[in-house]
């Protein structure tokens, strides 16, 4: 008992857990959303998220020739148009810890005709299992609030990320106007589980969407780690009210 | 925002028209890894299209250079589908070229060979028959609106010059015209007999 009690914990949407059973339980929570996740962020976005993802790519940056880690990359829509991005003497790498994921990702795009520049690799963000300045461009979209240690994961991409290179975070954050925090509220913790109820069949995993971006930190706490992890010239752009900022970082 | 929107329109659009079609595959070989930057004067930001082998992505920011960078306006646009033109646009100033101008030839080239049918774009959803009886009928209550707005202003012309006197018809104008003509004919030969007198004196 006395042992369980020393044991360091971390929040798993509002619940408080203990860090290594975390992992597990968000793999859990992927593995069942997985099949569904496009379909499910349509819904649950609007479609808007793919509005965001553009401003993502637009502040990019990237050119033929460079290579890019889409990290927690998911099924894959970043991947895809990075990899025409780069073109042919570019590379992709689609880095995700679950491999439901990447299974999903890896079948959609090559579906849609997007090979020979992408390569898929189930990495843990937190020890990136790449060697030092590998990469020109580091993505990561809606899925640092996942990771246990963000702290860690951020010094871990400032390693793999060449000098020159730019850190982008993608992610849910903190609305900036109380009208709309309260409607967001309301949205997300009653009708979004609904729809997951309807649609995956899964309330669960919709609930803790909903909580583990309340819990992720606000944008500017989110700079400051960014700046404590060695990245330069940090900044954010609010999209949608601040519901979903882009922050960017590069590696000098 | 306004950008983001613009650009996934632009996208939606010219994949559907440009894309589908496996006729048009040597012309968008030809575009294939090629950068074309258009800035229009309407527009706080470029739109850049980079043509790859199954899709066109368009952006609003390129981290190099363009293989073709065009400034033009939006007015302008339409007068780039005949490529003839292209040196009295840019001698008049509508028109700057940077680069590969092969790029432009080759994009508006692929855009002259792209065919719009709602009834292809609608199929997927609706099915072939819905699809094309509900095109063949839009097309129809398109022509007959045309028709009815043409009929409207052939008779609100007619009331205006013939019932209610309101302006001149057609014929007096072409007749006032030809009055006119006359006139200015014989004024000139009046001004040339004047001359031809004081010369003489």
């Amino acid at each position: 008992m006395a042992d369980e009690d020393k044991r360091e914990t971390t929040h798993f949407g509002f619940r408080t857990v203990a860090k290594d059973e975390k992992a597990v339980m968000v793999a859990d929570v992927f593995h069942s959303v997985a099949a569904k996740y496009d379909l499910m962020n349509d819904l649950m976005s609007f479609g808007i998220h793919r509005l965001w993802k553009r401003f993502a790519i637009n502040c990019s940056g990237v050119r033929r020739g460079q290579k890019v880690l889409d990290l927690a990359g998911g099924t894959g829509d970043l991947t895809a148009k990075f990899s025409r991005l780069v073109g042919e003497d570019g590379e992709v790498v689609l880095a995700d810890i679950n491999d439901s994921m990447l299974k999903v990702g890896r079948e959609k795009l090559r579906n849609k005709g997007v090979i020979g520049n992408v390569r898929y690799v189930q990495a843990n963000a937190e020890a990136l299992p790449f060697p030092d300045d590998t990469f020109d461009c580091i993505t990561i979209s809606f899925g640092l609030r996942n990771v246990t240690e963000k702290e860690q994961a951020l010094r871990s991409m400032y390693r793999v990320l060449k000098p020159g290179g730019r850190l982008l975070i993608l992610e849910f954050s903190t609305p900036l106007f109380k009208p709309l925090s309260k409607a967001y509220d309301l949205y997300s913790f009653h009708i979004l589980p609904r729809i997951g109820e309807m649609v995956a069949r899964d309330a669960g995993s919709y609930r803790y969407l909903a909580e583990s971006i309340r819990m992720h930190p606000d944008q500017e706490t989110l700079k400051a780690m960014m700046l404590d992890a060695g990245f330069d010239s940090a900044e954010y752009f609010n999209m949608t009210g601040g519901i979903v900022a882009l922050h960017r970082g590069y590696k000098f | 925002m306004l950008m983001l929107l613009v650009t996934a329109a632009l996208e939606t659009g010219l994949n559907r028209l440009l894309y589908q079609d496996a006729l048009m595959k040597p012309a968008r070989q030809r575009l294939k890894g090629k950068v074309l930057r258009v800035e229009l004067a309407e527009l706080d930001s470029p739109v850049i299209l980079v043509f790859g082998e199954m899709q066109v992505d368009v952006l609003a920011e390129w981290g190099s250079l363009a293989d073709c960078t065009l400034k033009t306006h939006v007015s302008t646009l339409p007068a780039l589908r005949q490529r003839q033109r292209f040196a009295a646009l840019i001698k008049h100033g509508d028109l700057d070229i940077e680069g590969d101008l092969q790029v432009v030839q080759q994009f508006v080239a692929l855009l002259d060979m792209a065919e719009l049918d709602p009834a292809e774009i609608l199929a997927p959803y609706l099915g072939d028959i819905v699809a094309e009886g509900l095109t063949q009928k839009i097309q129809a209550q398109v022509c007959l609106v045309r028709r009815r707005l043409l009929e409207h202003r052939v008779r609100l012309g007619q009331a205006v010059s013939e019932e209610w006197r309101l302006s001149p018809s057609a014929l007096e104008i072409a007749w006032f015209s030809d009055e006119v003509d006359v006139m200015e004919r014989a004024g000139t030969s009046l001004v040339a007999r004047l001359d031809k007198l004081e010369q003489s004196r």
